[in-house]
């Protein structure tokens, strides 16, 4: 394994995989837990939503939600265990834990509103992730835990989280569910309460949903479980924030989403957040077959056996131009990620660039859907296959 | 080539809907139509493929026949409000609370709800001569995911007791979803096995589930036909000591890859969703700009029929 990866491997407690959507974060996620369990670590992995095929491939179980081992090749020397986000299910089971009494919880759960706005009070799949990772990172099987994270374009979205929870349940906003109207503040006048208390009794109307009730109860419920709530934010930032804690930008080099993975990347370093280790996923490595002779003939000129025939030799050609420009517009997407990070570096104190381990995972077509596909993809990793093709 | 009012491009993330929503733009506008792209994401890549700044949450000219925006979620539930309650100022104080989001969000769809709301509102705008402001509005929808799916809010809301204002808004949007005349909505794929069965399940709900009317579902980024039969044995054949340059070899046999893999799951596509998928070229190029989407446009419009 490249020394640079093996070292944020060993001095790493938690690993947190960020990306646009679409980059393959679920596929290099598990890759890199794998890698981290044949060099001998326990690891568990969190995935968010891994494709079918990938779940099937992983033998995640059909419920969500709970640690199963997955195999490894011959001579890994550690363990590897995946759990699923199951979102809507952690939240339940959350508030059972952290509620005063069984009774209180129940109520809670059985509110005919409480589902969506678990939604909102939970604020994403992000914030989910990070409840669960706060599980799994209190069990000491596990010496690395690496995240993968929901595809949302916006990193800023995984680091609010924590602090919108917080916000809201620092906020009055609760208190002022029990009363409605008073959304609207002291000094409105009894006319726009009036409005306020028809539109609200309209969309109880329409949605068949005694509204108010429902929700000022589910919020006096609420407040009594919600300090423990607060407790585990508090938890989360702080662990975000650890100095064992790295984080993994994912980015697959698609030029036609080249602005999207700059716009990532310019974000999270916005955020104040140390990129440790960089992974490009599926690149194409082609073209880089050496000539099998030297004095060959050159392309399009080749003396051709007997069935060859021009339009053959045309469209090769063709296809190899084509290839080339895929190729270079990876590459330039990749250039201009790395320029990208120089930047970055230069402005922070701190880390080189030559120190972040740049690693380039080759495409595999079709996308790895098996535990074969993984294990091959940990394996150049594992054997540093995955260097950068212009590392100096 | 008759151009529906209405098209949603929908599908997985990372498929191109954008692109192929952009395409289908391109194709309105070489057949002489006001269009309107309207994208969801914010930030989006529109605006980079069409060269221009940033997108707003009210449509801008980008050229003399086609405007772009970007629809904010918070803005149009607040606009969806407004409608609601007729003092605006009390409703952007509203919204402006943690609280009152809390209480839309108990209630299921409202914010897709408010998406399509001002989707139809664009729709119906006229002119001064009371034409249609835009002949056709392409949605590049979000990517379909496990949230309740876009196009399913209004059956969802409207099958309760729809009374009021609200119910009004959910049975214009409703008779547009479900107007075979005037609306198409276009499930995108690539040739993956994980895109590939989405899209059937996504074609299926749409069309079993919801009465949405659909286009041919599209097979995205297909590389093209090259070899023949007899042409591609002998490549496979071409020994690595032959004399032509196994660069060439290396790249005929990747089409070669590419290409079966594209016809395996176009069948897998049509063999799913019972209709023959729509094929679009992969699009060989390093930008993804207007000029680049000619052969989209291409293969889009009779789709669009």
């Amino acid at each position: 394994m490249a020394p640079e990866l093996e070292s944020v491997l060993a001095t790493t407690r938690v690993l947190v995989c960020l990306g646009p959507g679409g980059a393959g974060k679920t596929t290099t996620a598990a890759a890199l837990a794998v890698a981290g369990a044949i060099s001998g670590r326990r690891v568990a992995v969190l995935t968010v939503d891994p494709a079918a095929r990938l779940k099937d491939a992983l033998e995640l179980p059909e419920e969500p939600g709970r640690l199963h081992p997955i195999a490894l090749p011959e001579g890994a020397r550690g363990r590897l265990d995946a759990i699923q986000l199951d979102a809507k299910g952690l939240f339940d089971r959350l508030v059972r834990r952290l509620s005063p009494s069984p009774a209180l919880a129940e109520r809670v759960l059985a509110n005919p509103v409480y589902r969506n706005i678990a939604g909102a009070f939970a604020g994403s799949d992000a914030y989910m992730a990070l409840e669960q990772l706060l599980d799994i990172v209190g069990d000491p099987a596990y010496e690395l835990v690496i995240v993968d994270t929901p595809p949302a374009t916006h990193a800023l979205e995984l680091f609010d989280a924590p602090e919108r929870i917080l916000a809201l349940l620092n906020s009055r906003a609760l208190e002022y569910l029990e009363e409605p109207a008073r959304i609207l503040g002291v000094g409105t006048s009894r006319l726009a309460r009036g409005l306020l208390s028809a539109v609200l009794a309209g969309l109880e109307r329409i949605t068949g949903l005694p509204l108010l009730r429902h929700v000022s109860a589910l919020a006096a419920d609420f407040g009594l479980i919600s300090p423990a709530f607060r407790t585990r934010a508090e938890s989360i930032r702080a662990l975000l924030r650890a100095a064992d804690t790295s984080y993994a930008m994912v980015a697959a080099p698609d030029p036609h989403g080249a602005d999207e993975i700059l716009a990532f990347a310019g974000e999270v370093h916005r955020l104040g957040i140390d990129v440790s280790l960089v992974v490009v996923n599926r690149v194409l490595k082609l073209g880089q077959a050496a000539r099998a002779q030297p004095g060959a003939p050159p392309p399009g000129e080749a003396r051709e056996p007997l069935e060859w025939s021009a339009t053959l030799a045309r469209n090769l050609v063709a296809c190899a131009h084509d290839v080339e420009t895929l190729i270079a517009a990876e590459r330039s997407v990749i250039d201009a990620l790395k320029a990208g990070f120089a930047q970055f570096d230069s402005g922070a104190s701190g880390r080189a660039s030559s120190e972040r381990p740049w690693l380039e995972l080759p495409a595999i077509f079709p996308a790895p859907t098996s535990l074969a596909g993984i294990w091959k993809l940990a394996q150049a990793l594992q054997a540093d296959l995955a260097r950068s093709t212009d590392a100096a | 080539m008759r151009l529906r009012r209405f098209v949603i491009v929908t599908g997985k993330g990372g498929v191109g809907k954008t692109t192929v929503a952009a395409g289908v733009a391109r194709a309105a506008v070489e057949a002489g139509k006001r269009a309107l792209l309207v994208e969801v994401a914010r930030p989006g890549r529109l605006a980079s493929l069409l060269g221009v700044p940033p997108l707003e949450s009210e449509p801008r000219i980008v050229s003399p026949m086609l405007s772009a925006v970007a629809l904010d979620e918070t803005r149009a539930l607040e606009a969806l409000v407004g409608r609601l309650m007729p003092l605006r100022l009390i409703a952007r104080r509203l919204l402006g609370s943690e609280t009152f989001r809390i209480v839309a969000a108990a209630i299921p769809g409202i914010a897709e709800a408010a998406l399509l709301a001002q989707v139809v509102v664009w729709l119906e705008e006229t002119d001064r001569l009371r034409r249609p402001r835009y002949d056709t509005v392409i949605l590049d929808a979000p990517a379909s995911g496990h949230s309740v799916p876009l196009l399913a809010t209004p059956r969802t809301l409207s099958g309760i007791a729809t009374i009021g204002p609200l119910g009004n808004v959910l049975r214009r949007i409703a008779h547009w979803l479900g107007d075979p005349e005037r609306t198409r909505c276009l499930v995108v794929s690539i040739p993956e096995d994980w895109a590939v069965a989405e899209a059937i399940e996504l074609y299926r709900s749409l069309r079993d589930g919801l009465g949405v009317p659909l286009a041919r579902p599209a097979l995205n980024a297909v590389f093209p036909r090259r070899f023949s039969r007899r042409e591609v044995d002998l490549l496979e054949q071409a020994e690595a000591a032959s004399s032509l340059d196994p660069k060439l070899i290396e790249a005929g046999r990747f089409f070669v890859r590419r290409r079966d893999a594209a016809q395996a799951q176009s069948r897998a596509l049509r063999s799913g969703t019972a209709t023959k998928p729509l094929e679009l070229p992969f699009i060989f190029s390093r930008t993804m700009l207007w000029h680049d989407l000619e052969p989209l446009a291409g293969a889009l419009a009779p789709a669009l029929e």
